[in-house]
């Protein structure tokens, strides 16, 4: 180093004897300084809405949002799901074995079940098992209290998912059908008239034998179809012991077995009790459709309730919008992966909750303090950020529009950073390289906004059943640098753009 | 020179012990202070300058892995954090006329100024009255020891770009110097 100039030589000696002193007023000054430090400023607008709106956007904020969102949606749910579950329960009733005891009128109500209803009479999803018994003008029925007796005209016909009978005095009659895809009105014998349900086929043979023309008196049990009164199906009958019904087509001796019931022939019991009539059948069973009945099954998930489970996935790509002068960024392209619910409000409104893990690499944010290249030099003094690479949850919290296929989606959106990269480039070349971690990320210089808070909004459509294709645009509101590290530096608030699949798994 | 600052008190920074930070800001504040000061213009600013970079050393307190010393580590981003503050001056000094040419600046001039008398903060306020960049090349040059060609490479600029600021700056400071003696005779 050469010093060949007494200026350099005077300000060098002059400046390096000086010995600034140190007060308790300059340590109490700094002291203030760092204590301001550790919050994140929440100077902010005068105004009330722009106060509310820069505390929706602290850490504070974003999480009492978040809470209080998360308290209603829950307690809604909740609500919900008990009253779908004071259904469940009661339908729930039918599902246990039916007790039953004699009537003293000795009257047997037989009742076709819905589909999917796991009851000893129906096993089979695909059958309907009808066995009907009379007692001179009584008739019980499912939808009804079985200590109610109605009286009903031949004509008349009952719920058509429920019970299809007529009586008539001092005849038992067993019908069996097979399926519910047709119904006919069939005279019998001694002016009984008979509701039939059953595929054409069995129709038509229920005619023969009501009517009389039937010749052949063999009913034969299909394999796989379900048998009449136990409503099993052969190789899967009821225990020996079962105090339901003694037979089978299986087991049954070949004298009980080769007659199809015509009349006048009772029901027989393993013990030959009395006939039999099934008790405590809720009154206010709800009225079966073509599918199963709501709250059957059991669950908040099934598939009568209003909760969806999803799996999202797609790729992911960081999208500042707005001011992105200094903004260099290349390579911000990643992916997200995630899965989430949404509820059913309405057929057309729900909301969705979905929790995504984002990752993108490369640099997603370059951000530059204005150029230097002041006075008449070409002195480039550029500060850079940029973070390499990113690891987050991504969490938004969208109410959805649908329209038939289409869904419009809106609502807020939280960013949660758990680990980044980056890189800073001051002034005089020095390069520091951060690696933040979960501690670490809020007290390093020129570290990133942990939690961020943005809007979200999403277009999706239905492509397949309920699997969708999905644009999500998620806009945050906060900085994602921490400004007063790095004050002058221009930083485009961050954005993702998301495209991806979102299928329903449930 | 033996270390002012032990590594138990580095530690206990570490853990934000304001009695260890109090410890440290105290023991470094003189070195630290006569930094800032030769960048900036008034104590005032050098005070800001100071207390920006004293943050950065306890909140990346984690980034000093313990080679080479504190002291030197502390020291770098001082010169750092005041380089900065420099750039933020472009605004203020841009009203500064540089001569339109460079060769209008003199040659450098050798005889022996009688300076003992002149004080301390006049010798800071004529630094700080240097314009940004050939404050920061004198600085460089004069205090860091730093060759042309390093100063050139690390700002970017060229090597002759470095020496006319260079030169410009002892011009600038020798006629100051000048004046204030004339002055007090």
């Amino acid at each position: 180093m050469e010093e060949k100039n007494n200026m350099d030589k005077m300000f060098k000696d002059r400046l390096g004897k000086d010995n600034p002193a140190f007060k308790d007023e300059y340590w109490q000054g700094f002291e203030k300084m760092l204590e301001a430090a550790a919050p994140v400023s929440t100077a902010g607008s005068s105004s009330g809405f722009g106060k509310a709106l820069h505390l929706m956007t602290t850490t504070k904020g974003i999480i009492s949002i978040v809470t209080f969102v998360t308290l209603s949606t829950a307690t809604y749910f909740y609500s919900k799901s008990l009253k779908d579950n004071q259904i469940t329960q009661k339908v729930e009733s039918i599902q246990a074995p039916l007790s039953f005891s004699t009537h003293p009128d000795d009257t047997i109500v037989v009742f076709s079940t819905p589909t999917g209803v796991s009851n000893p009479f129906s096993l089979s999803s695909s059958t309907t098992a009808v066995n009907v018994a009379s007692q001179p003008g009584s008739i019980q029925t499912a939808n009804q209290a079985l200590s109610e007796k109605q009286t009903v005209t031949p004509s008349k016909q009952i719920s058509n998912s429920i019970v299809s009978s007529v009586a008539t005095p001092q005849n038992k009659k067993e019908i069996r059908s097979r399926s519910s895809n047709e119904k006919a009105l069939i005279p019998g014998r001694n002016g009984v008239a008979i509701v039939a349900e059953g595929s054409p086929d069995e129709v038509i043979a229920l005619k023969e034998k009501f009517s009389g023309t039937r010749t052949d008196t063999k009913q034969p049990v299909e394999k796989g179809m379900v048998n009449d009164l136990t409503g099993s199906i052969p190789g899967r009958t009821l225990p020996q012991d079962s105090s339901l019904f003694q037979y089978t087509d299986n087991q049954k001796p070949d004298a009980q077995k080769e007659e199809f019931p015509t009349g006048n022939q009772p029901i027989v019991r393993k013990d030959d009790s009395p006939p039999l009539i099934p008790a405590a059948i809720p009154a206010d069973l709800p009225t079966a459709q073509s599918g199963a009945i709501p709250g059957l099954t059991s669950g908040i998930f099934a598939e009568n309730k209003l909760f969806k489970l999803f799996l999202a996935a797609g790729a992911t790509s960081y999208t500042p919008f707005g001011n992105t002068s200094g903004f260099s960024g290349t390579g911000r392209v990643g992916f997200q992966f995630g899965a989430g619910t949404w509820y059913e409000i309405t057929k057309e409104i729900s909301v969705l909750a979905e929790t995504d893990y984002l990752r993108t690499s490369g640099h997603q944010l370059s951000a530059s303090s204005e150029s230097t290249d002041y006075l008449f030099t070409k002195w480039v003094g550029r500060v850079t950020v940029e973070n390499r690479e990113i690891n987050l949850l991504h969490v938004p919290v969208l109410l959805r529009y649908r329209y038939k296929f289409h869904m419009f989606s809106a609502g807020l959106s939280l960013q949660y950073i758990l680990s980044c990269t980056g890189e800073k480039t001051t002034v005089d070349s020095v390069r520091y390289q951060y690696k933040y971690n979960h501690e670490k990320a809020d007290n390093y210089i020129g570290g990133f906004n942990r939690l961020t808070a943005g809007l979200t909004a999403e277009y999706s459509c239905f492509v397949f059943r309920q699997n969708a294709i999905l644009l999500r645009y998620t806009y945050y509101l906060n900085d994602m640098l921490k400004k007063q590290y790095y004050e002058g530096i221009k930083s485009p608030k961050p954005g993702y753009l998301f495209i991806g699949l979102r299928c329903r798994i449930f | 020179m033996s270390a002012l600052v032990s590594p138990d008190i580095i530690n206990l920074c570490r853990k934000n012990d304001r009695k260890a930070q109090r410890q440290v800001y105290e023991k470094l504040f003189a070195s630290s202070m006569r930094v800032c000061k030769r960048y900036c213009n008034g104590t005032e600013e050098a005070m800001e300058v100071l207390n920006t970079a004293f943050l950065k050393v306890f909140t990346q307190l984690d980034k000093y892995g313990g080679k080479g010393s504190f002291e030197g580590w502390v020291h770098r981003i001082m010169v750092n954090t005041s380089l900065d503050h420099l750039r933020e001056e472009k605004k203020h000094h841009s009203h500064f006329i540089y001569p339109e040419k460079m060769d209008d600046v003199p040659d450098e001039e050798t005889d022996e100024l009688e300076y003992n008398d002149i004080e301390l903060d006049s010798l800071y306020r004529m630094i700080g009255e240097l314009p940004p960049v050939s404050r920061l090349v004198f600085n460089l040059y004069v205090f860091e020891n730093f060759s042309h060609t390093e100063i050139g490479r690390e700002l970017g600029i060229s090597v002759g770009t470095s020496k006319w600021h260079l030169s410009f700056a002892r011009k600038f400071l020798r006629e100051k110097v000048k004046a204030v003696y004339q002055k007090a005779q």
